[in-house]
């Protein structure tokens, strides 16, 4: 017992009085930790719903609304394999400086070049389709390797606009490089990206 | 999940509470306490208008009580609830704890709404209640626990403020300087505050030794 309870003639019941109101503290800071316990627990319950609501948002988020999760290829260069080249270096010595500035990560300097190829190749395409010689046996050979070399010049251009977020290019040149079916060494990769990116 | 949502949490029975109380479980404390209080803002159908007086006399009704089951004036016997009359009689209780909280907290209520209505709020010493709170000769009793819960009974029959100023006082040990600044402004001067002071402590005194004469203490 503590406080201000001084000698009297009442001096056991005013000691007794101020140990009870003493009890009665007590209690009262036991109901005022309870509250505050259950506004804890209250807190704590409301910030496990949210934290779990947004782990609920943020993987339907990635798994519905992003279309680079699941079956389909994923965005960048998670899902998509650089291009191979060994084919037509010696056909393109460019194609050594492309392969080691994508390496580097460098896409947009490799962006600029494979689109140079891609339009010179797009010209040599053109420029042959329109006096087809298809019963001249070199022409063919000619015109079968450009196209070769064109469908994975643009293959390599479609995986360079991924990776610098040209979307929209990179479907429609999906759409161009899916066309010649003949060509397409990547179909089924190109069929799976170009439903992604839609 | 489920226990962090409270839906599987032990549930105690009233002679578990009972129990648990009067050997002041924690545990038990806190869950009565929660199972109080939500069956309070269920049922409790009164009008307030506001927030505090409705939590004013939830604890007032609960600190009644957790007061009297942890003094024994509701206990187990038997494997049944009893609850101690006035004449020192114990008689099975017939009701729930929860109920037997409402009837305080409704007793508390209209007192609050007399008093209010009235425009009479005495401040000091809640006059309405002046009937003992035991009569019987509590000889065969032990004598300091029967004194022990007179005084709670007698305490409980006083208004919040009286009470308040009297535990500021008497058991925290603050000066009267102390306690004004604390009750900020609800009492005008220090003399008023002294008089109040002492009016409290001397009725509720008086009180208690009439009490004690009542049971032959």
């Amino acid at each position: 017992m503590k406080g201000n309870v001084t000698g009297s003639g009442c001096n056991d019941v005013d000691k007794l009085i101020a140990n009870r109101l003493g009890e009665r503290q007590r209690k009262l800071e036991r109901i005022g930790a309870m509250e505050k316990a259950t506004e804890r627990g209250r807190k704590r319950n409301l910030s496990i719903l949210y934290t779990a609501i947004s782990i609920a948002a943020c993987i339907a988020l990635v798994v519905i609304v992003n279309p680079f999760t699941g079956n389909g290829p994923q965005h960048g260069a998670f899902a998509m394999e650089a291009p191979d080249f060994s084919t037509f270096r010696a056909a393109l010595p460019e194609l050594v400086q492309v392969e080691a500035l994508i390496d580097a990560g460098e896409y947009y300097k490799a962006l600029d070049i494979v689109e140079a190829k891609l339009k010179e190749s797009d010209r040599k395409v053109k420029h042959a389709e329109k006096e087809p010689l298809f019963d001249d046996e070199e022409w063919m050979y000619e015109y079968r390797a450009e196209k070769l070399m064109n469908a994975e010049l643009r293959w390599t251009y479609i995986y360079l606009l991924v990776m610098v977020e040209c979307d929209r290019t990179a479907v429609k040149e999906l759409k161009r490089y899916l066309r010649d079916e003949e060509f397409c060494m990547h179909r089924e990769d190109a069929k799976d990206m170009l439903e992604a990116l839609r | 999940m489920i226990v962090l949502w409270g839906s599987n949490r032990k549930a105690y029975s009233d002679i578990e509470v009972v129990n648990g109380l009067q050997e002041r479980d924690g545990h038990v404390e806190e869950w009565f306490y929660n199972a109080a209080k939500r069956y309070f803002d269920k049922c409790f159908n009164e009008v307030f208008f506001n927030s505090d007086c409705r939590q004013e006399i939830f604890q007032s009704a609960f600190i009644k009580l957790w007061t009297e089951i942890e003094n024994g004036r509701i206990k187990v016997d038997g494997n049944v609830l009893c609850r101690q009359q006035r004449s020192g009689e114990y008689m099975p209780m017939t009701c729930s704890l929860t109920t037997f909280l409402m009837a305080f907290a409704k007793t508390e209520y209209r007192e609050l709404v007399r008093n209010v209505r009235e425009e009479s709020f005495d401040e000091f010493y809640d006059s309405a209640q002046h009937e003992s709170v035991f009569a019987f000769d509590a000889g065969e009793s032990d004598a300091d626990e029967m004194k022990s819960r007179i005084v709670d009974e007698c305490i409980q029959l006083m208004s919040p403020a009286c009470i308040d100023i009297i535990t500021q006082f008497y058991y925290h040990g603050k000066s009267l300087d102390e306690i004004m600044e604390m009750r900020g402004g609800r009492n005008s001067s220090k003399d008023g505050l002294k008089t109040a002071k002492n009016k409290c402590m001397n009725t509720l005194r008086e009180r208690v030794l009439k009490e004690y004469r009542m049971c032959n203490l």
